[in-house]
């Protein structure tokens, strides 16, 4: 049971409580983001924690590994800041600290899980836009929401365009 | 998380369709969630109960809030609408009713008033009161579900 | 020695004691030219001699460098380094009477000030940082403008002054090496799609960091210098990379060889770790890092805009 965060898009108010929240417990350098599209509707982005995370493959020094959480960390100390993470993520995450010229990204607030805590990002999310947790768990009740929709989309069909005999 | 709403009984609701309507829902996941009035659950709740009585429901809506009227205005809804049923607040309502002003908008929800609401303790406070809801001022609901609670957890005073 | 046994020296000269020549250091030097001193002589003990090992020949080297210094600008005579023991009294007169005929004929030295030069050393401003301002000060003073380059001979070159020798074969324009650098000797500039990477002369002090970090191996220290660099205050310029260009915002984002390089580690794949090679497409860095994430928020936006 891999526990991510993940957003749900329809409770983002887009209030960068996240990002303030990411800031704080990370020196102040936030790892995530809020892309506005066509200026009103506000996407929360952060790492994917991929399975078979590209960043992890071209890192030259090997500062990329796996924490048993399932979470892809950079480690600070041994980043030389070349880029390369950055360059080959498909969805843009990590991203150069003006501080130390290294590369930073979220790292699923590995700290805090082991504290017993949730990520800053989803404890400070006003609309609990953001949870935290499992994949199966998210995806579990829309599947059921969609079934049902197409369970009761037949049912009408059946009724109202071929009634039953007598 | 504002507004606190009450859900309006179904057979009220359900009074004010018509069989022939091509009904939308829409809700709102944020304020009217938090009361347990609206939010994606009830919404399906809502056009479940109203498919298994006969009544067509070609769309299901869910806004991150009604009142911002950017997403009211873009949201794309099937052709043919003739009426609206709207789990959200009185603003809410009226912003769905400024999309669709000469079709039949009914309200999902009766709005009392504005509220604080304390995440750790799980309750939110009526704050400021509509007229008729003026005897509520003070009391304490449960986040999420919208129950009243007989015990006054958040220590704060009305009107300060 | 030269005290006691009453041997006649002459009267214009200070002596400035130091445990040992090796703590004579070249700012010294020359900031005694520019207060008043006409001439400087370092003595130190004869080479084997010395009580902190090689402290003199450290000395000699370091004058050796300020010499050939100064031998281009104009007052090379005025600073010399003699090996000269405790008890060779006799020696001792004879070398400051020389020395000090010699600066009488040169007459006073040309770069005086009125007033004296504030030296502090600091974070900001070390050590090297003041010999860079003396030289080209004096440079200036006496009309000194190098034609071409002056290159020195390694040996004549003093401990801590170098370059980073960049290999164009194996560089990708990282700049891994330019946030490295703790002396920010380095330079990056991206103009009009073409990365250059070069150095500042004169505050290198090669500490080898920059070599250490790259992750191709494309930096070698090498013990250099040259005399016209350091007196000029622009960068030199070492290698030349062109930018890759984003399809969607037109920014210039990221070296194309490192792109390539990335391209050709994926595609390897590693044994070790399990990772089979994979061939990326070939508009896979059409993109800057900020517009693919633009592009993949925007996929979202069905979730607002749709119904049902």
């Amino acid at each position: 049971m891999t526990k991510k965060v993940y957003l749900v898009p329809n409770r983002c108010l887009g209030c960068e409580e996240c990002i303030e929240a990411c800031a704080k417990e990370h020196e102040w350098a936030a790892r995530n983001y809020v892309e506005w599209i066509d200026m009103v509707y506000p996407v929360q982005m952060h790492c994917s924690h991929c399975v078979d995370a590209p960043c992890a493959r071209v890192c030259p020094v090997d500062a990329i590994k796996t924490t048993e959480e399932d979470a892809i960390v950079i480690d600070e100390a041994v980043c030389i800041g070349c880029g390369n993470c950055a360059l080959v993520c498909p969805f843009g995450i990590p991203r150069f600290s003006g501080s130390t010229k290294k590369v930073v990204k979220c790292d699923l607030c590995i700290d805090r899980q082991r504290e017993g805590k949730e990520p800053a990002c989803v404890e400070n999310c006003p609309t609990h836009a953001l949870v935290f947790i499992d994949i199966e768990e998210y995806e579990t009740p829309k599947r059921e929401r969609a079934a049902r929709r197409i369970l009761e989309a037949g049912t009408y069909l059946r009724e109202i365009l071929m009634p039953q005999e007598g | 998380m504002v507004s606190l709403t009450k859900a309006v009984p179904y057979e009220k609701i359900r009074s004010q369709l018509k069989k022939t309507d091509r009904i939308a829902v829409i809700t709102c996941n944020t304020c009217v969630r938090f009361c347990g009035s609206g939010g994606v659950e009830k919404m399906e709740e809502l056009a479940s109960k109203l498919r298994k009585d006969g009544f067509v429901v070609t769309d299901q809506v869910v806004l991150t809030a009604a009142c911002i009227n950017d997403y009211v205005m873009n949201t794309r809804f099937s052709g043919g609408l003739t009426a609206a049923v709207v789990l959200a607040c009185e603003a809410g309502w009226s912003s769905v009713k400024q999309r669709f002003p000469d079709k039949n908008v009914v309200k999902g929800t009766e709005t009392l008033g504005l509220v604080i609401a304390d995440r750790n303790k799980g309750v939110e406070k009526l704050m400021l009161a509509y007229d008729a809801h003026k005897d509520k001022l003070g009391n304490e609901y449960h986040l999420l579900t919208g129950e009243l609670q007989k015990e006054r957890v958040i220590d704060m005073e009305v009107g300060k | 020695m030269a005290g006691v046994s009453r041997l006649q020296m002459p009267p214009n000269f200070r002596i400035i004691r130091v445990m040992c020549s090796g703590r004579v250091d070249p700012l010294f030097i020359l900031a005694a030219l520019e207060d008043g001193a006409d001439g400087v002589i370092v003595a130190g003990c004869h080479p084997g001699d010395c009580h902190y090992i090689s402290g003199n020949l450290k000395a000699e080297r370091r004058v050796r460098f300020l010499k050939d210094i100064l031998k281009h600008i104009g007052l090379s005579e005025r600073v010399e380094m003699e090996f000269i023991s405790a008890s060779e009294a006799q020696k001792f007169q004879e070398v400051i009477t020389n020395f000090t005929n010699k600066i009488k004929k040169l007459g006073p030295c040309p770069v005086k000030r009125e007033t004296s030069r504030d030296i502090r050393i600091s974070e900001e401003r070390q050590k090297r940082d003041y010999i860079h301002e003396l030289v080209i000060s004096f440079a200036e003073s006496m009309n000194f403008e190098p034609e071409g380059p002056i290159e020195f001979p390694e040996d004549d070159i003093m401990e801590g002054y170098g370059f980073p020798k960049y290999d164009a074969d194996k560089c990708i324009g990282c700049g891994a090496c330019y946030r490295v650098c703790p002396e920010q000797v380095l330079v990056l500039n991206d103009v009009n799609g073409v990365r250059t990477i070069g150095h500042y002369y004169f505050n290198c002090r090669t500490c080898g960091d920059c070599a250490e970090i790259c992750p191709k191996e494309a930096i070698e220290i090498k013990k250099r210098f040259d005399l016209r660099a350091f007196l000029s205050i622009e960068p030199a310029k070492d290698i030349d990379l062109e930018l890759r260009q984003c399809k969607n915002c037109g920014n210039f984002f990221a070296p194309e060889l490192q792109l390539d390089d990335i391209r050709t580690t994926i595609a390897k794949g590693d044994k070790e770790k399990g990772f089979v090679g994979v061939e990326f497409p070939k508009n896979i860095f059409d993109l800057c890092p900020e517009c693919k994430r633009k592009i993949a928020a925007g996929n979202v936006k069905q979730i607002y805009v749709l119904s049902r």
